[in-house]
């Protein structure tokens, strides 16, 4: 068999229509157009839908909150965020860099920090950006139950409420804390088939999760207590980092990261708790963009030593103790080749470095 | 976004929604999910217009978005956003477009070699073949370099024609092959 051959069963075998605007493609384009949250606003806005921008052109060190926060997360969980996350991070102005967090003292959060008080039940995957104004917990239970627990601070509640009822249709009543509460079945979705919101107006939390029945949901509900914020975390131990934790994070992240001259960690790291890896990924970004800029100034002085020493030390990134020892690979790691190319080459990076978004 | 950015992305939707609705329908096996699949990656481009590329790397940034919103579809993160209904109908009937008589054998051959092939070796020669992409277009699109691509594709032309070699449903009959050289494959 030869590859013309190859190529035309593997076309064969997934026939498409011509290209052309269909009418229903013309359809889909004035529904996204009307979509939008912020048309009148001028450019496009951030939403979670960050951590879909390819990686050429949008590189680098930022928290990336939807990615984490939907893996492993079963399809109805992923349902009720995919609604519930141009809303909730949306308004939350954008996201922001640990930097940016850093000028609150006092941690902002719309953690409704809760954990399960039952037996077999803990806490599976963590996801907090924004510095824990917006988040998603998943308590994992015996067999394969699961229970999503996700927040935000909008106060946008009725457009959530609404986009539920499109989905899911009218919901049952009952109450979430005392609150007045919207529960919502999803069929065929297990083992997400209740969704739980407070009513508009009300405390913006959201629970999935059921098992078989919504007996079984409403136990798991009735066993979440609210805990205070350093109970919280202890429950996490170190997958988060918080103001206490961070000196120890910033070394544990940097382990075996060769610094260039002069880098200062705290201008990257903020006193609001983070996601450690999100954390970590900003951390040893900002390490790359230093080098790189680094390079760029040799570049510019003719110091074939330093390009060489900086090449050397990028090239080896891929391997650093944070990038081989976490769950997930940042997202500098796969855009960092064609700059390594460029320096292989001895070539500027000026023009290259629009597209790699270093820290401020 | 104003009058010349809506015109515009009107412009970018209307040249590429057939690429992009395409990509769809090659990678997934159900109409509402490939309506997903086009609605959210024409989503991020509206929302993110400013960082959309000129000319023609457009496409190659859509794709870039796409292969992101697919990989979380497959890992069961669909982010169904009610749009798209007509055109969800549409691709429901093509969908159901019968399977090629008199090649099926050989076409279940070559889905079955695909399927085994890694990951990354198949998201190549798929881009390669269906989107009929080059490698330096390929590179643009995952961020990769080209000598990368180059080499995932070489590779994984070599395993397809070696897996349909000894696959006694693809006949089996020999052709000219066309090889190319396999650069040493970095920063993966």
């Amino acid at each position: 068999v030869n590859d013309l051959e190859i190529d035309r069963l593997m076309r064969l075998a997934r026939p498409v229509p011509p290209a052309g605007l269909s009418s229903g493609g013309s359809e889909l384009l004035e529904e996204i157009m009307s979509v939008s949250p912020k048309r009148s606003e001028s450019p496009p806005q951030e939403t979670a839908s960050i951590e879909l921008t390819p990686q050429l052109h949008q590189p680098v060190p930022r928290p990336r909150s939807g990615r984490r926060v939907l893996i492993g997360v079963g399809v109805a969980l992923a349902v009720v965020f995919a609604i519930l996350t141009p809303v909730l991070l949306g308004s939350g102005g954008g996201t922001a860099s640990p930097a940016t967090s850093s000028a609150t003292a006092t941690p902002a959060t719309a953690n409704p920090f809760l954990l399960m008080k039952v037996p077999g039940w803990k806490i599976g995957q963590v996801s907090l950006a924004l510095g824990g104004l917006n988040g998603q917990v998943v308590f994992d239970g015996p067999g394969h139950a699961q229970l999503g627990v996700i927040w935000g601070q909008s106060s946008d509640q009725e457009e959530i409420y609404q986009s539920q009822v499109k989905t899911f249709g009218k919901p049952l009543t009952t109450t979430l804390f005392g609150e007045p509460a919207s529960l919502f079945e999803v069929p065929d979705q297990k083992p997400y088939q209740h969704v739980l919101f407070p009513k508009p107006g009300g405390r913006p939390i959201g629970l999935v999760g059921g098992g078989t029945d919504l007996k079984t949901f409403q136990q798991q509900v009735q066993s979440l207590v609210e805990v205070t914020p350093s109970q919280w975390y202890a429950a996490l131990q170190d997958r988060i980092v918080a103001t206490d934790t961070l000196p120890a994070a910033v070394t544990r992240v940097l382990t075996g990261v060769p610094l260039p001259e002069g880098f200062d960690a705290s201008k990257y790291t903020g006193d609001l708790p983070m996601d450690y890896f999100l954390f970590g990924e900003n951390l040893t970004g900002a390490v790359v963009c230093d080098w790189m800029n680094t390079y760029r100034r040799a570049w510019t002085a003719g110091d074939e030593s330093t390009m060489a020493g900086t090449e050397k030390v990028l090239k080896g990134a891929k391997d650093w103790t944070f990038v081989r020892q976490t769950d997930s690979v940042p997202a500098w790691v796969d855009a960092l080749p064609p700059y390594l190319a460029k320096m292989a080459a001895r070539k500027d990076l000026t023009d290259a470095m629009g597209s790699f978004v270093c820290p401020a | 976004v104003g009058n010349t950015a809506e015109d515009a992305f009107r412009r970018l939707y209307a040249q590429n929604f057939g690429a992009i609705r395409n990509y769809a329908l090659r990678r997934v096996r159900r109409a509402d999910d490939a309506t997903d699949l086009v609605a959210e990656t024409f989503l991020v481009a509206w929302r993110r217009w400013a960082e959309v590329p000129p000319g023609d790397e457009a496409l190659l940034w859509l794709y870039g978005v796409a292969r992101l919103v697919l990989a979380n579809h497959q890992r069961g993160e669909r982010r169904r956003q009610q749009l798209g209904s007509r055109l969800q109908l549409e691709l429901r009937d093509h969908l159901t477009t019968p399977d090629p008589a008199g090649e099926l054998v050989e076409v279940q051959a070559v889905e079955a070699a695909l399927a085994a092939l890694p990951p990354a070796d198949r998201e190549v020669l798929e881009l390669t073949v269906w989107e009929q992409l080059a490698p330096r277009e390929i590179a643009v699109a995952l961020g990769l370099s080209s000598d990368v691509v180059r080499a995932r594709l070489s590779r994984a032309r070599s395993r397809m024609r070696t897996q349909l070699d000894h696959d006694p449903g693809s006949g089996g009959h020999q052709g000219s092959v066309h090889t190319m050289s396999v650069p040493k494959e970095e920063n993966a």
